[in-house]
This record gives C-alpha cells, sequence and structure tokens, in this order.
C-alpha cells in the first residue's frame, strides 16, 4: 500500500439501539476510518441512532442473521474500494483501541487476516464456561487444520484486508460465521494470524449463541468445515495474484 | 373370485374405485390452483404426474404385482410403499433445494436494497443540499 490504507469498520447491528452510539463513539475516539452500521432489520430504531451519529448505515429490509450481515460490509467496502476492513460488535464487547493492534500486521503486509483473541490476553474477559469450551474446541479443530495455533477462533473482532474483501464479499458463511471464515481464508492460502485483545463482557443485547442453539451451532460448523476442506484449496501461487 | 384378472372383466373392486376417485380429485384441486394463479405450472407437472401413476395402477390392476415381483418384494401393497416413500423424499429434498435457492436469492436482494437504500438516501441529501437547504427527511 503506497498512500495511507482506507479503512472502513463494519458494526453489524440488531436491535443495539442501546449501545450502538457508544460503539461508535469509541471507535472514534480511538482511529480516523469510515465507519458502517449494517442494521440487520432492527426493529428499535439502531438505524436512526447511527444516522444521526453521521456514519454510513446500511439498512437490511429484514433480519438476515450475522453472517449475511456482515457480508454485506464487505460489499459496500468492495464496491467502494476500500484497503482493509474490520468488523466489531454492536454491542460494545470489542475495545475500539485495540483496533490499532489488528490493522499493524495487515499494514506491514504480513498477514492478510488478524483475529483479535481474548484468550492471548490475561486480563480480558472470556465469557461464560459453555462459550469457552465451544471456542476452545474450535480453535483446537483449526490449529490442527491451519497447521498454526489458534486460541480464539470464535473471535468477531477482526480485520481482513483487500484480497479478503474481495472474497468475503462474493462468499460468506450465513449463520455463526467466523470459524468457517477462517478455514476459508485458510483454504483460499492467505495468512490468518492472531493478536491478544481484551474483551468487555456483553453490554445490551444477548450473544447470538444461546443454549438453545448451541447443539446445532456446533453440527453446524462441523458440517460446514468439512465442506469446506472437502473442495480443494487454491493452488499455491508464489508471490503473484491471479487478476479477476 | 377368480375371474378377477380375467381380460373383459368391466366390474373395478372397491378400492379401485375409491383410488380413481382420489386421483381424480387430486387432478381438480391442482388444476384449480393453477387456474387460481396459486401455483405455478412448472411445480404442478410433478403432481399430474402422480395422479397418472395413481391411475395407471387402479386401473391396470397387475402393474402393481408384476413392479413388486420384480423388485422382489412379496406383498404388492409393500412396493407400493417403497415408491411412494421414495418419491416423497424425492419431493421433499428437491423442494429442500429451491427453497435453499430462494433464500439465497432473498438474501442477496436484502443486500442490494440495502445498498441502493443508502445510496438513494445520500443523494437525495446532497439534492436537497444543493437546492435550498431544507429539511432532509427520508422516508422512515
Amino acid at each position: 500500500m503506497d498512500s495511507e490504507p482506507r479503512i472502513l469498520v463494519i458494526i453489524p447491528a440488531h436491535n443495539e439501539a442501546a449501545s450502538i452510539g457508544e460503539v461508535i463513539a469509541d471507535i472514534r475516539a480511538s482511529l480516523a476510518a469510515d465507519i458502517v452500521v449494517v442494521d440487520d432489520g432492527s426493529s428499535d430504531g439502531t438505524a436512526r441512532i447511527a444516522r444521526d451519529a453521521g456514519v454510513e448505515v446500511l439498512q437490511l429490509p429484514f433480519n438476515l442473521g450475522i453472517g449475511s450481515t456482515m457480508q454485506t460490509g464487505y460489499k459496500f467496502a468492495r464496491r467502494e474500494g476500500y484497503d482493509i476492513a474490520v468488523q466489531t460488535d454492536g454491542d460494545g464487547q470489542h475495545k475500539a483501541a485495540h483496533i490499532k493492534e489488528l490493522l499493524a500486521p495487515i499494514i506491514a503486509g504480513e498477514s492478510d487476516m488478524v483475529v483479535g483473541s481474548r484468550y492471548l490476553s490475561p486480563e480480558s474477559y472470556k465469557g461464560p464456561f459453555g462459550r469457552r469450551a465451544g471456542t476452545a474446541l474450535f480453535s483446537w479443530v483449526l490449529s490442527v487444520l491451519l497447521r498454526q495455533r489458534l486460541t480464539d477462533a470464535t473471535s468477531g473482532f477482526r480485520a481482513v484486508n483487500r484480497e479478503l474483501i474481495e472474497l468475503f464479499a462474493r462468499d460468506y458463511p450465513g449463520d455463526y460465521p467466523e470459524v468457517e471464515a477462517l478455514l476459508t481464508a485458510h483454504m483460499a492460502r492467505l495468512r490468518v494470524r492472531e493478536v491478544p485483545v481484551a474483551m468487555r463482557p456483553r453490554g445490551g443485547g444477548r450473544s447470538s449463541i444461546t443454549n438453545f442453539h448451541s447443539v446445532y451451532y456446533m453440527v453446524k460448523v462441523f458440517l460446514a468445515l468439512m465442506v469446506v476442506i472437502s473442495r480443494r484449496r487454491a493452488p499455491r501461487s508464489g508471490q503473484e495474484v491471479t487478476p479477476r | 373370485m377368480v375371474n378377477r384378472y380375467l381380460p373383459g372383466e368391466e366390474i373395478l373392486s372397491k378400492i379401485q374405485i375409491i383410488a380413481l376417485v382420489v386421483a381424480g380429485l387430486m387432478a381438480a384441486v391442482i388444476f384449480q390452483l393453477i387456474r387460481k394463479k396459486k401455483l405455478k405450472e412448472q411445480y404442478s407437472l410433478l403432481w399430474f404426474l402422480t395422479v397418472a401413476v395413481i391411475l395407471l395402477l387402479a386401473v391396470w390392476e397387475p402393474l402393481l404385482g408384476r413392479v413388486s415381483s420384480a423388485l422382489g418384494i412379496a406383498v404388492p401393497s409393500n412396493a407400493l410403499f417403497l415408491l411412494a416413500l421414495l418419491f416423497l423424499f424425492g419431493m421433499a429434498l428437491h423442494f429442500s433445494l429451491l427453497v435453499s435457492r430462494l433464500t439465497d436469492q432473498t438474501k442477496m436482494l436484502a443486500q442490494k436494497l440495502a445498498l441502493l437504500d443508502r445510496d438513494l438516501r445520500k443523494e437525495r441529501e446532497a439534492r436537497g443540499r444543493g437546492e435550498s437547504g431544507g429539511s432532509s427527511d427520508g422516508a422512515g
């Protein structure tokens, strides 16, 4: 990247009216980047609050789920020609101060995707037990598949470069996308890395993962992983990138 | 009771009559749904085919027996159940595929709409500012 990279922070939001304003202010206070709120069919005025705050708002006409909501942000990033996209949460779990650490390896060209891991950071909020166990399991599976140590495969606090913006704009998993997206990046022979971040307990809103859904979550993600693995990995291309 | 399979026998058994009536009703319902534009012709063809098969089995009684012995199934009705189950399984899978495709298309439409909606608002805002600096009340 020759000049300053153009950075877009994507905030998926479903009924986050209570926290979205603060999340936006938090991001603005910590870095100069454009912000887009993708409103996933909220009924509580999330989009209006975000618009009043002066950020870009993409308002989905009905609830599509987190994956398709994120993908809407990636489509916007691709169309508007952003170099880097950061994905964060609408409920204030992720601390915007860490975004710079997510960006550094990408700006330096050392990594294509950087994941903020709460398990590399000693003082971070780790989440409830079930969630921790699930994350540990998926992280272990992904560590084996990617042949590198991963600790927080379910973290939704990430930054990706232009190549992955293009990839995710075309193809992004539907529900519970985090684990699968990591593997998708790996299959495209892109470099993934984790950096330590601290996370807060959830502010407003609920996790998209409730006890009732956790079994479905497990089965769905493992099935998705098998499907991704069954596809062929992108050819090893050395330095050159195939033109699109 | 021995002459059931003899040619020229025109008396239909009770079950044959029931099958014919059911098939007729199915055909009528499907046709009516198409007329009211509730069912697309392309999806009705399979159901008409089903009706045709029921009619065939009802009218030509030995057919089922031949099919079942060809499949190595002792009781003809079991062959019927097996084939019906397989057919329904196929239909259900077919509809799952259709729903998946529709879900995908709906998703892409919704995403496109969100992007276009944003562009339209920008456009209106810009025009509002350019003309008179008047209020820029978008549609809620």
